[in-house]
């Protein structure tokens, strides 16, 4: 059973998509949701954990290709790129299998955080995937060079 | 451009900051114009200077540990194999490298929007730059010195992961 903080955060997050009338599914037992987002191209699945033993509420979207073998070096300069420039969150890569992801998290240790963390964050997630992932997909096409993803 | 409001929680949290690194003899230097310290501390083997920054418009707490050297040209696209191999192991942070200068720092980040942020949050935040930093530095020093290939560099990350 949850402490009482990360299932007050955990009830944040489903009454932030309940009020917004976003489907999603969800895990009560292991504090996780999942939800699918449509942004300007790829539709966009997040991962949401309130991770108890952590105390962190963490987002991640895979994108939805991983990178092909003669592209990882690519994909890796690009993610670096991104991140060098953002204030929070990541881009990462997998360089052994191409697999690509953003991740963005709050740590909630000895402190009271607001429904406005979760909403930042959810905001800032959805913004920077629908931002980067055609990008990230045109270099891995070979259509953009990973030094101009910016 | 920040509120008045926002304003006020991000001179909040600065004061618990620095009251923090009062309470364990922090010995660090403010910023002039921002909401942010400068310090160094020591790891195993290299020294690791922190930065920490208060964004009172984004409403984040972002910790940066920098790494004491960059990577020569001849390896900096290389690297970008060992620095995301590295963050592929962590669960929160994650590092940060410039490509076109070799810069590399380690950087975690908590948004405090609303919130009430306590020092042991501020204790954790640090002791993952901090730590991360000095399990990595010494690794990129020595790819870096070595030469060494994308294989050697993934088979130094995850083995000792």
């Amino acid at each position: 059973m949850a402490n009482n903080i990360s299932a007050t955060i955990y009830r944040y997050l489903c009454e932030l998509f309940d009020g917004r009338n976003y489907k999603y599914t969800k895990n009560d037992d292991e504090l996780r949701l999942e939800i699918v987002m449509v942004g300007e191209d790829e539709p966009m699945r997040f991962y949401i954990n309130v991770d108890e033993a952590r105390s962190l509420v963490i987002f991640r979207s895979f994108l939805p290709f991983k990178f092909k073998e003669d592209k990882r070096i690519a994909g890796a300069i690009a993610v670096c790129n991104i991140n060098y420039n953002v204030c929070d969150g990541l881009f990462n890569t997998d360089v052994r299998n191409g697999s690509t992801y953003f991740k963005l998290t709050t740590s909630y240790r000895d402190s009271i955080i607001s429904k406005a963390v979760l909403e930042q964050m959810f905001e800032l997630s959805c913004q920077m995937v629908d931002k980067y992932n055609d990008r990230l997909a045109a270099v891995n096409d070979g259509t953009l060079d990973p030094n101009d993803i910016g | 451009m920040a509120t008045e409001q926002e304003l006020k929680q991000a001179a909040s949290l600065f004061k618990t900051l620095c009251d923090y690194l009062d309470e364990n003899t922090w010995n660090y230097k403010k910023a002039d114009d921002s909401l942010g310290v400068t310090f160094g501390t020591k790891g195993d083997d290299l020294p690791i200077p922190i930065i920490i920054r208060i964004n009172p418009e984004l409403m984040v707490l972002s910790i940066y540990a920098t790494m004491p050297f960059e990577i020569p040209e001849d390896m900096r696209v290389p690297m970008v194999v060992a620095v995301t191999a590295a963050t592929h192991c962590m669960v929160d942070g994650g590092f940060d490298y410039d490509v076109k200068s070799g810069k590399i720092l380690f950087r975690i980040t908590s948004t405090f929007r609303e919130s009430i942020i306590g020092k042991k949050l501020i204790e954790y935040m640090l002791g993952c730059a901090c730590v991360m930093t000095d399990e990595f530095n010494d690794k990129f020093y020595k790819m870096v010195q070595e030469k060494m290939s994308a294989g050697e560099m993934l088979d130094m990350i995850y083995k000792e992961a």
